[in-house]
């Protein structure tokens, strides 16, 4: 079986054939005076080849956090991350580098992630020159304009800075920066959460022809739940800093098993007046993830119910 | 000038308004009518000149920044039946109208409160300084607004801070701020976009609830297209200053006449639009300007 995306293997519960990348039991505490915010706890999943798999979640889930150590920019305080087949939780700065180079970020806001003084042609050679790939020259001129046409903006804007352009041009001059070193995961936080609605459908659109094309692995860091079931192959639901549920995008979206998963998808305002419905004035809110010293939440235990969907047991 | 509202139930009537900072045309003449107990979305994106126009009608342009309403008018009738244009309106005047008889909720209620002050100690001013009621009256109120809004245990809540609140309960606060001087006409610039999603269902489940009770006419400002499928009754949609289209919620979503509201409606990512289809799929997109070919248009 070639591994497409979304495959799920027969071995373990919710495993992918030939992964890109494994995270297991993956844990990150953070001290706050005598207590601790266990902002993820024992996480484990994969990322198939040429797949999205989105995480899902409300603020203070974990999800960033949990995306920020796959890419080695957080230290796990446990549990191991594998990329291609190759344990990085514990290389140092030197010997992480040829692995950095398959992963690469997008984040939020693309204002803050671009130097204003700088000409974005520069910030998306940057990548290339600190990696050795290129040296400065002719041949790495060619090399940037080219990527901003991959992305769909105009080779000659290469001088321009970030302030001559709108939101969207500068999310994609981010993307054509993480695109330089051709990597095979990036991961997008929140990447077209910031974007009008009509910006971030393009910029999804050129994500997506970017996979079809080059068979990019994305992990997709979300709290809108109708983005994701565009463009996930596989969706994971975190509560708390546990995912609740794993599954394909058909299972979770089209047959949610756990409370949080239907409450979630239940108050997502639909774009149909005639689909309005009475809601219950629930006044519930998420609760603290900070605990007392020497103690902690329960750990959730996943039943896999169909094969790859992953439901946490509930009482 | 006429002071009569032609379209005679409306409470709020924007007529050919244009707002201008320096150069820029912000709003560029726009025109409609708000009705009572009604929920009239102004729907559009970043730089439509929505939050502009429900800074203009609360008459706050002029402070605090270089806007000018260069024309048109506002006519507001008063709960006595009184209608005033509240472009010609006297600053000291508008004083007992804001917040009185037309109130507004923000995006962000952390930065709309004062972090210095409890909760119940903001509530209680407000009603002080419009109602004239003393501060034991005045806390009474309070409690009963905490209560209208469902905020649970209110005694206690009254006398936290800001900070020692969830922004889901922020925002509660604030609609009680809004409503506690029975406002004819609340207006709400995106009061769930900072919001999570439960939180977000939560306070608009509250809002069309409390506008039930109180017969509130209610202006929502927002971007989003789910928010204004769930709330509005009447749709304004604004692109670039102007507006496009006005119409009842169903008739601009099952039958937009324009362009723009379409290819606003077919970038609106849609839960459940994909059942039934195993890989993602790219957005249809019809007849939206790209955004990937001129450089140099920001507006910053």
């Amino acid at each position: 079986m070639t591994a497409t995306a979304g495959g799920v293997a027969a071995g373990k519960p919710g495993s992918v054939d030939d992964p890109l990348v494994r995270v297991t039991d993956l844990t990150k505490r953070f001290p706050v005076g005598h207590d601790t915010v266990h902002a993820v706890e024992e996480v484990s999943l994969e990322i198939g080849r040429a797949e999205t798999l989105a995480v899902v979640g409300e603020s203070g889930c974990g999800k960033s956090t949990l995306a920020n150590m796959i890419i080695r920019l957080l230290e796990p305080t446990s549990g191991r991350i594998e990329l291609d087949g190759v344990d990085i939780t514990d290389l140092g700065t030197r010997a992480l580098k040829p692995h950095r180079r398959k992963m690469q970020i997008v984040f939020q806001d693309p204002f803050a992630s671009l130097d204003p003084r700088r000409q974005v042609g520069k910030a998306v050679a940057e990548p290339l020159l600190i990696h050795g790939v290129a040296k400065r020259g002719p041949a790495l001129d060619e090399r940037v304009r080219n990527l901003f046409e991959v992305v769909g903006l105009e080779a000659s804007h290469v001088d321009q800075f970030p302030h001559q352009f709108s939101g969207g041009q500068r999310q994609r001059i981010c993307i054509a920066r993480a695109l330089a070193l051709e990597p095979e995961l990036v991961v997008a936080d929140e990447a077209v959460s910031a974007l009008d609605v009509s910006i971030q459908a393009q910029v999804i659109n050129l994500m997506m022809d970017l996979q079809a094309e080059r068979g990019l692995s994305y992990l997709f860091i979300s709290h809108d739940l109708a983005v994701v079931e565009r463009v996930s192959h596989r969706v994971a639901v975190m509560y708390l800093g546990q995912i609740v549920e794993l599954g394909s995008r058909a299972q979770i979206f089209e047959n949610p098993r756990h409370s949080y998963t239907k409450r979630l998808l239940d108050a997502v305002p639909i774009a149909d007046p005639r689909r309005r419905r009475d809601r219950p004035l629930l006044t519930g809110e998420i609760p603290s993830p900070v605990w007392k010293q020497g103690t902690g939440p329960d750990l959730v235990e996943h039943i896999e119910i169909e094969p790859g969907h992953l439901v946490a047991r509930e009482e | 000038m006429t002071s009569h509202l032609a379209g005679v139930d409306a409470v709020l009537s924007v007529r050919n308004l244009t707002v201008t900072f320096g150069s820029f045309t912000a709003v560029d003449s726009i025109s409609f009518d708000l009705h009572p107990g009604r929920t009239l979305a102004v729907v559009g994106e970043s730089g439509s000149g929505k939050s502009v126009t429900a800074l203009s009608i609360m008459r706050l342009v002029e402070l605090g920044s270089r806007g000018r309403i260069t024309g048109g008018e506002i006519l507001f009738r008063s709960p006595d039946g009184s209608v005033i244009d509240l472009v010609r309106t006297e600053e000291e005047e508008m004083r007992h109208i804001r917040g009185n008889q037309i109130s507004m909720i923000f995006q962000e209620p952390l930065t709309s409160l004062n972090p210095v002050y409890t909760v119940g100690n903001q509530v209680a001013e407000a009603v002080m300084l419009h109602q004239g009621l003393d501060a034991d009256a005045a806390r009474k109120r309070a409690v009963e607004m905490f209560e209208l809004v469902r905020i649970p245990n209110p005694n206690e809540r009254l006398d936290q801070y800001p900070h020692e609140m969830s922004g889901g309960m922020r925002q509660r606060v604030m609609i009680a701020m809004a409503l506690s001087c029975d406002p004819t006409v609340l207006i709400a610039d995106e009061p769930t976009t900072a919001l999570d999603v439960t939180i977000q269902a939560q306070i608009l489940g509250l809002m069309r609830d409390l506008q039930d009770e109180t017969g509130a006419s209610v202006i929502m400002i927002t971007h989003d297209m789910g928010v204004v499928a769930e709330v509005a009754d009447e749709v304004v949609v604004m692109n670039r200053s102007k507006v496009v289209e006005t119409g009842t919620v169903y008739e601009i979503f099952e039958n937009p006449a324009q362009e723009y509201t379409r290819s606003l409606l077919a970038a609106v990512p849609r839960l459940g639009s994909m059942s039934g289809t195993a890989a993602p799929a790219r957005f249809d997109l019809v007849g939206v300007s790209d955004d990937s070919g001129s450089a140099g248009q920001g507006l910053s």
